[in-house]
């Protein structure tokens, strides 16, 4: 078995074209706060910020098949962590003042333990049950911290120290850049096999000797911690923050709807997908408010009708028809 | 949202027991709704609480330019959606369960297709009849049951709801298409094998779902006047959770779950609002794990 798991981490098998465009895509986002202004820094930003989360979603229930409606919980658990601790270490002396990505680790693995208990509990639920269950525990979440801070902090709001633009963009870039890897690894990882097994059928897999409730459960933990990366230091972009933007539930409704607009089948499909529509959202969305949701709604509906692949892997095929390539180039 | 603080403390046990009925029966009509189309054409149609909000755009739109009876409006809203619930069902659901491989497969298309309908409808109200909360203000004055005074509204709405619940669950119970119905749910292709035409019956079950959520939604709009186009959201939610709780394709169930969700709400209200909606979902990720086939539920 290490064998394979040599194999599929080692760099055989890519060639240098996957490798250069990585390369540059990877030096655009490093370098792009040297000449994009702070408006194209802040939708470049956004679009990684929801790739991230994407791809997080997709790390479990796009492989698993489980469909979480819940990221907005972790999200927002991650987000108001930080949030709390960064306000809490200025007013209380108590607190010692720590870095942001200590915090910002700290608040990964709150998520991940958090996500290993709702796991355990959770995922004994099948299909639809569950992704009801996971929607219904963000809006709890929402519910009982808009009750907690509006009770015990006496105000509805948290107030955080403000960073400069620069810092909040290297933050969410490097994050997010960091969760590509992660998830990339993990998901040509004995676990990630294993995950997809699952999504394939559950029962095969536990025949085949997959732990699947232990499987199902780091899985869904891993992709939990993740969002809470992401919702951590998407704190950097406030001033001042309220339950009701940390658990809004377009971090529920977005992840999935990226993921299945780019496909669900490969690692590459959501990833583009999401890019592509946090981008359409950011420049239609400010030019035509409410014609671009609108569109935007039957995009999607056409898109479940007439692409179940997935736009991705749709204009993939279509590509590899019309220019007759038969291997796979990435 | 009931008088805070005035009564509490005498009869607080009946009012909530009375209170909790009247709204539960409303909640009833709207679960009930979601319960046939989810049973029925196993889909989860999360675009549920915006059919609703249409019903209640529509109630708004013929009390206030028309100047219609509100309760005449609930015939008007009822039939409007009914078809528009036969276009959804041919137009975007009936292909999604044809071409379909697998169960799963169309659970991930059927959630994508609700999302995309959830962005249409918000937005075709919001821009047709911008973002100010509606409401038909209609027999406000209290009326007084066994001692506790409750808005004439919601003792009105509740007997509609249940004399709607009640057609319904005979129409599905007693007649010869609501047996062809049930058969369906139980099992689609044997259905179909013994002559059952069940296009026609995924199409029928799918409209009186949006015909359940219309008039619902009629009738929410008499009672609260803070309805948006993004209201939809949260009788989603309520829906979902008396499925879950009644159980999948239990009409009484439905009925059952709603009495527990009205009576905890408006317990909540009463005591705590801020912890309204928290408490019902604690209820209903507590019952998900207990009992996840629902309180209700067999197998």
């Amino acid at each position: 078995m290490s064998k394979s798991r040599e194999k599929a981490l080692s760099l055989k098998g890519y060639n240098l074209i996957s490798f250069a465009v990585l390369a540059i895509i990877v030096t655009f986002f490093l370098l792009a706060p040297l000449f994009l202004e702070t408006y194209y820094l802040s939708v470049l930003r956004n679009s990684l910020l929801f790739a991230a989360l994407t791809i997080s979603w997709f790390f479990f229930s796009g492989t698993t098949k489980y469909v979480s409606l819940g990221s907005a919980a972790f999200f927002g658990t991650g987000l108001y962590f930080t949030a709390l601790y960064l306000e809490q270490s200025v007013l209380n002396k108590h607190l010692t003042i720590l870095p942001l990505p200590v915090i910002m680790l700290m608040a990964g693995l709150l998520n991940f333990a958090i996500a290993f208990v709702v796991g355990l509990i959770s995922l004994r639920l099948k299909g639809m049950y569950f992704a009801i269950a996971t929607f219904a525990l963000g809006e709890a979440c929402r519910g009982i911290f808009n009750y907690a801070i509006s009770d015990f902090m006496e105000t509805h709001y948290t107030y955080i120290p403000p960073f400069s633009s620069e810092i909040t963009y290297y933050t969410i870039t490097v994050t997010a850049f960091t969760i590509f890897m992660l998830i990339f690894v993990l998901y040509r990882s004995k676990l990630g096999l294993a995950l997809r097994a699952i999504g394939e059928n559950e029962e095969a897999a536990a025949h085949l000797g997959v732990n699947t409730s232990l499987v199902k459960t780091f899985g869904f933990a891993i992709s939990a911690m993740c969002i809470g990366f992401m919702g951590s230091c998407y704190v950097t972009i406030f001033t001042v923050t309220s339950p009701d933007i940390a658990f809004d539930f377009q971090f529920s409704f977005l992840p999935p709807m990226m993921a299945m607009f780019g496909g669900i089948g490969s690692f590459y499909a959501p990833l583009v997908g999401a890019v592509i529509l946090s981008l359409l959202r950011e420049f239609l969305g400010v030019t035509l408010v409410h014609h671009f949701l609108l569109i935007l709604g039957i995009i999607i509906v056409l898109i479940a009708e007439f692409m179940p692949e997935g736009v991705v892997n749709f204009l993939k095929r279509w590509l590899m028809i019309k220019f007759r390539i038969r291997k796979r180039t990435f | 949202m009931g008088p805070r603080g005035s009564r509490e403390g005498r009869g607080t046990l009946l009012d909530v027991i009375i209170g909790g009925a009247l709204a539960g029966a409303l909640y009833s009509l709207v679960a009930v709704g979601l319960n046939i189309q989810y049973g029925i054409t196993r889909i989860l149609n999360l675009a549920y609480g915006e059919i609703l909000i249409i019903g209640a755009y529509i109630t708004f739109i013929f009390f206030n330019f028309y100047g219609i009876n509100p309760l005449l409006t609930l015939i008007l809203s009822g039939l409007i959606t009914f078809i528009l619930g036969i276009l959804l069902q041919v137009a975007v659901f009936r292909k999604l369960v044809h071409s379909s491989s697998s169960a799963v497969e169309l659970e991930f298309r059927s959630l994508f297709a609700c999302f995309g309908l959830i962005y249409i409808i918000q937005n075709l109200l919001a821009y047709i009849f911008g973002t100010t909360p509606i409401g038909v203000p209609y027999l406000m004055e209290g009326i007084s049951i066994l001692g506790e005074r409750f808005k004439t509204n919601m003792v009105v709405t509740a007997v509609l709801s249940v004399l709607i619940n009640a057609v319904m669950y005979v129409f599905i119970r007693f007649t010869k298409f609501g047996l062809a119905m049930r058969a369906t749910a139980e099992e689609p292709l044997g259905a179909q094998l013994i002559g059952i035409d069940v296009l026609k019956v995924h199409l029928v079950s799918f409209s009186m779902g949006c015909f359940a959520a219309a008039l619902s939604g009629s009738m929410v709009c008499l009672i609260y006047s803070n309805l948006t186009p993004y209201s939809g959201t949260f009788y989603t939610i309520i829906a979902l959770i008396i499925l879950i709780l009644g159980g999948k394709g239990n009409f009484l169930g439905s009925v059952a779950g709603a009495f527990i969700i009205g009576c905890s709400y408006y317990a909540m209200l009463r005591f705590k609002a801020a912890l309204a909606d928290p408490v019902i979902y604690i209820i209903l990720i507590v019952v998900l794990i207990i009992r996840p086939r629902g309180l209700f539920g067999r197998q």
